[in-house]
């Protein structure tokens, strides 16, 4: 199946002998995402062979995550049951899902449904990353804020801003291509099928898969959804129409166009059926998974991930970037009772992703995390919270040093000179770029790439300094 | 026989010879000189050749009608055909206003209330969908329906937002811009700054001015109850997005577009980041109209959308704010001096030269071309200025829509044969096109479709937008033939391999799967038949008798008429032709099959690239 890779360079060199019509060819696959490459970047670490996967899950809305992770520590806990108020988690409910960190020792719980990933946790797989949050460059404190001497991410506390800028890391930018795009463009090279871009997207078009060359492909989380669906089934002749429109809809589109819109529509059907062809064939010979994965949305994203990986091979994928999204996470309301069933339902998600994972052998080559718009206010609107900043993150995956609580969990205290007011609104001390930049040379991209990847990496400390991979 | 009557019998033998793509009307008439009758009227000659009075084709009728509605039957195009495109334009600027899409929303949530016992129960997000068409397929203001749909994607609001949660801010901002489609643009400006719906979504609802919190003692209590406070600063969202997408764009232009250079040959921004913070000092100080209390939220059921945000003097922004260009707002105080702040501002913006470049050139692009020329835009400009042929008052709409679609770069075939003419049809246009075209009704008169599914399959239905950036930005230019010959084309944006299954597959299930509009239970027990009598159907007449294989190529050109204004190749045709003669059911009977046949037809066409890009 796999066919002989050509690198982006030389297949350059051979289009510009070549007959203009593969040149459009060429064009055209470039905007559905299959080939997509940068030319001339030679910067790729790592052999082929060496399969590695980020699957990105976004918590669309600002998960309330300090009661996803919280502080244990007897005089730590009472911080938090003060600020907290009505919306604090009973210290005893803590137990079962209590953690030390591995290193610091230092005492946390995670919320009480998040039993799976507490058990990853103490087994070394899964890590957690406090008070982070999207940042142009460090703010150390509320007079840095209002001094008006740092530069802040556009929109602080507004969904539409936050959600993209986690997607961009690129907060001063509302323009700006995502991360992961980012990451293909450099990277693509490593794959060897063009049809199928890099980055996979259980979500739609999303901006953290979008980069300058390279779009994401989409795909639905059920193997019979995908492609050009036949008419309806129950027709004897269903089948046969059904190839009667391919083949017509096929023929239109391939004749010569002299309109230049017309052509490029022509070629993106062209390749959508190509493109389909390649990915239904090899989804569809998934060897499946002895596990049972849970019939929630969630859960199903992760399967279909799962069964993509199950066959990269056939993908030609040395690489791939998958993400999706699990909304609903706006808790200005009933945030309790809310999380109670949203924490459940992603404890099981990872879960069946990483039993899966452990099927395939893989998980040492796979990285999942989550990230979120924002963190939200300590205090309680009376059920709820609002918009805030800093949050906290899980990463999961064999490769990642688990069993750490990374950054320095804020004392949760109003007169915390991080703390932006008596909301309980805390600056970030991680940048979204930190641990983009890590999982990045965790990836493959060398560290001379990472200025592209992540404009504003300069203004933080070295690349790496947190610690959360081992190159 | 004189020399003027030989002209135009010239005409009338090109009319012959390119059926398909001639049309006369303003503009079309170099070298023409027609010599009235009456030769005492000379001013009354000249009118005989301009666009009034003068009856395009069939062709030519259903392309304009291609470019200012979501879509036309046989009979739309016959009457414009009977009309006259100027005559028609003036007809559609009379058809009042339809009932609100708000109205809509609110009788559909009280039958769900009714339904479920819930008295008090609030609307569904898809509500708004349902009101949205409703009212497209309740009335006939197509030319409004059309400008609304594309002032929906120059001031966005999106339910990809707190909106989500918010359908009344939907419906009540979607009736604000049907009623202002018409209308002059500085109204327009106003409605949208002081549409609480544009207010959450660009964040400076609860906006407050400089230092709000930080006068405060800090160990006091937090003296506001609800929502965010946002910053000490303004929050700069919407100063930010009113000039670089509702008004002036990012950089000065000339009046035909293109960008003025500075000495060295740059490009001159229109504004830098410290006019965005003075300009934010306006946007502040807003609330719900109805709020008692400048942070509250909005009211239990968003009954607070119907009516414009409020400014509360003591959180607004006093002194003066200096705006672009050297002007400022005077430092003032009494009467209404946060509301006159505002309205020099949005004045200001207003009579920024860019604005009628800007926003002509991005209705030219939903309407009629991706790349229209300078000097075009340069015409239509004029008419948003009050000059030219259609001008009257700057801003007005009318004169803009007029511009747009009579101008000659819009009507004659020449421009649409150039290898970069037309544009990339919007998905979500191609899907009501369907409705439109075949006379898409209900049994019980009202309407519902909960778009969801279509939103799925081609990403885009009204207020839908990712971001406030529109479902594709004006300038996107797809990697290939299109960026190497420096064109642009928006609609590519969102074509992908996703979007392209997903059309096909929408096809497949709007015509041949019979699924055209999709309605949901608005609670359990909602009777099937009453369900079904919301649902939209479509209905296909003549081309019925057009199915067997001696008549195939008389339906090919007929739906070649509706659908592609006669714009499909000789090959094209025969593709489908063919095809459509092998589309055999093989069972039921003659009538479903002619059905089969006939919705199979136009799958074929609107998969086509003749058809899907509009020239």
């Amino acid at each position: 199946m796999a066919k002989r890779k050509i690198s982006r360079r030389s297949f350059l060199g051979q289009a510009g002998c070549a007959a203009m019509g593969s040149m459009t060819l060429m064009n055209s696959a470039l905007q559905l995402g299959m080939i997509n490459t940068v030319a001339a970047r030679p910067h790729i670490i790592g052999a082929e062979g060496e399969y590695k996967a980020i699957i990105c899950i976004l918590l669309a809305g600002g998960a309330d995550s300090h009661n996803m992770l919280i502080p244990y520590d007897q005089s730590q806990y009472d911080l938090y049951n003060d600020f907290r108020g009505d919306l604090a988690l009973d210290r005893g409910d803590l137990t079962a899902t209590s953690i030390t960190d591995h290193t610091t020792g230092r005492e946390f719980a995670l919320h009480p449904q998040l039993v799976q990933c507490k058990n990853r946790f103490d087994s070394g797989d899964l890590a957690l990353l406090s008070n982070i949050g999207t940042l142009i460059e460090p703010v150390n404190s509320v007079n840095e804020l209002y001094n008006g001497g740092t530069r802040l991410p556009l929109g602080l506390y507004s969904h539409a801003d936050q959600i993209m800028q986690w997607q961009t890391s690129v907060p001063q930018d509302r323009s700006a291509v995502g991360v992961a795009g980012r990451m293909a463009d450099i990277l693509q090279d490593m794959n060897t099928i063009d049809e199928v871009s890099m980055n996979i997207s259980l979500a739609g078009r999303n901006r953290f898969q979008a980069g300058n060359e390279v779009v994401e492909y989409a795909v639905g989380n059920q193997v019979e959804d995908i492609g050009i669906q036949d008419f309806r089934p129950w027709w004897p002749t269903s089948g046969s129409l059904s190839e009667l429109r391919n083949q017509s809809v096929q023929n239109i589109v391939e004749q010569t166009y002299a309109n230049i819109f017309q052509s490029t529509y022509g070629d993106l059907t062209q390749q959508t059926y190509n493109s389909l062809e390649v990915f239904e064939s090899a989804i569809n010979r998934r060897p499946g998974f002895a596990h049972e994965f849970d019939a929630f949305g969630l859960s199903q994203d992760m399967r279909m991930i799962s069964d993509i990986i199950s066959v990269q091979n056939l993908l030609g994928a040395n690489r791939q970037i998958f993400f999706t999204v699990f909304g609903g996470w706006d808790h200005h309301d009933e945030v309790i009772q809310a999380q109670d069933v949203k924490l459940s339902q992603l404890d099981r998600a990872l879960d069946d992703l990483y039993t899966a994972l452990g099927e395939l052998g893989l998980r040492d080559q796979v990285t999942i995390m989550t990230i979120s718009d924002f963190g939200r206010t300590l205090t309680s609107n009376t059920g709820g919270s609002d918009h805030a900043w800093g949050g906290n993150m899980l990463m999961l995956g064999g490769a990642v040093n688990g069993g750490r609580v990374y950054g320095d969990y804020p004392e949760l205290r109003e007169d915390n000179p991080l703390n932006i007011d008596n909301r309980g609104r805390f600056i970030p001390q991680i940048a979204s770029d930190q641990m983009y930049a890590e999982l990045a040379l965790w990836f493959g991209v060398s560290p001379n790439d990472l200025s592209y990847i992540l404009p504003n990496i300069g203004n933080f400390d070295t690349p790496g300094s947190l610690g959360l991979f081992n190159f | 026989m004189n020399k003027t009557i030989i002209c135009v019998l010239l005409i009338l033998i090109a009319i012959g010879a390119h059926a398909q793509t001639i049309t006369l009307g303003k503009g079309i008439n170099d070298g023409i000189v027609v010599t009235s009758s009456d030769e005492s009227v000379e001013g009354s000659s000249s009118n005989t050749l301009s666009t009034k009075g003068f009856a395009p084709n069939l062709n030519a009728a259903s392309r304009f009608l291609s470019q200012s509605t979501f879509g036309a039957s046989f009979e739309d195009i016959e009457a414009v055909q009977a009309l006259g495109l100027e005559d028609w334009i003036d007809e559609q600027f009379q058809v009042p206003v339809g009932d609100r899409l708000t109205n809509e929303l609110i009788r559909i949530t009280a039958e769900k209330n009714a339904g479920r016992g819930e008295p008090d129960g609030g609307p569904f997000l898809w509500f708004f969908n349902d009101a949205w068409w409703n009212y497209h397929f309740s009335n006939e203001d197509e030319l409004r329906q059309r400008m609304a749909f594309a002032l929906s994607e120059l001031f966005v609001v999106s339910r990809f937002s707190g909106l989500g949660n918010r359908p009344y801010a939907l419906s009540t901002y979607y009736d604000m811009l049907l009623n202002n489609s018409f209308g002059n643009y500085r109204t327009l400006l106003d409605s949208v700054t002081y549409h609480s719906g544009m207010g959450e979504y660009l964040t400076y609802m609860n906006n407050s001015r400089t230092d709000t919190i930080y006068d405060i003692d800090y160990n006091t209590p937090y003296p506001f109850d609800t929502l965010d406070v946002q910053f000490t600063f303004p929050d700069e969202n919407y100063a930010r997005e009113v000039m670089q997408l509702f008004s002036i764009g990012l950089f000065e232009l000339n009046n035909d577009g293109t960008r003025k250079k500075d000495d060295q040959g740059d490009d001159i921004p229109t504004y830098d980041n410290a006019d965005i913070a003075e300009l934010a000092k306006v946007f502040t100080g807003f609330s719900y109209g109805d709020n008692t209390n400048f942070n509250r939220g909005p009211g239990e059921f968003n009954t607070t959308y119907f009516q414009p945000m409020q400014i509360y003097e003591e959180r607004h922004e006093r002194g003066p704010k200096y705006l672009l260009n050297g002007f400022a707002i005077p430092d003032r105080s009494g009467g209404n001096w946060a509301y006159d702040d505002v309205r020099d501002a949005l004045d200001h913006l207003f009579n920024h030269d860019n604005v009628g470049p800007f926003v002509g050139q991005f209705l030219i692009q939903r309407f009629v071309t991706s790349n229209p020329s300078p000097a075009y835009v340069s015409r239509v400009a004029d008419a948003f200025n009050g000059d030219g042929p259609f001008g009257t008052e700057r801003g007005d709409l009318q004169s803009v829509i007029k511009a747009i679609l009579l101008d000659d770069e819009a009507r004659t075939c020449a421009y649409s044969d150039a290898s970069d003419a037309g544009k990339l049809r919007e998905p979500f246009v191609r899907y009501v096109q369907i409705g439109k075209a075949f006379d898409g009704a209900s049994t019980g008169g009202r309407y519902r479709n909960v778009l969801f599914p279509v939103y799925d399959l081609i990403e885009q239905t009204p207020l839908s937008s990712p971001s406030v950036f529109n479902f594709f930005q004006s300038d996107f230019q797809p990697i290939g033939a299109i960026d190497e010959a420096n064109r642009v084309a928006p609609e590519f944006q969102i074509a992908n391999a996703q979007s392209i299954a997903g059309y096909l597959n929408g096809l497949t299930d709007w015509l041949i799967n019979e699924r055209y509009a999709t309605v949901w239970q608005l609670y359990e027990n909602e009777p099937e038949a009453e369900v079904d009598s919301y649902r939209t159907y479509l209905e296909f007449g003549d081309e019925l008798a057009l199915v067997d294989d001696a008549l195939l190529p008389q339906l090919v050109e007929r739906l070649n008429l509706i659908l592609a204004h006669g714009k499909l190749s000789e090959v094209t045709i025969d593709i489908i032709t063919d095809a459509v003669r092998g589309f055999d059911l093989e069972f039921g009977d003659a009538e479903d099959n002619a059905q089969a046949k006939v919705r199979f037809a136009v799958l074929l066409i609107m998969a086509s690239p003749d058809y899907l890009v509009n020239r």
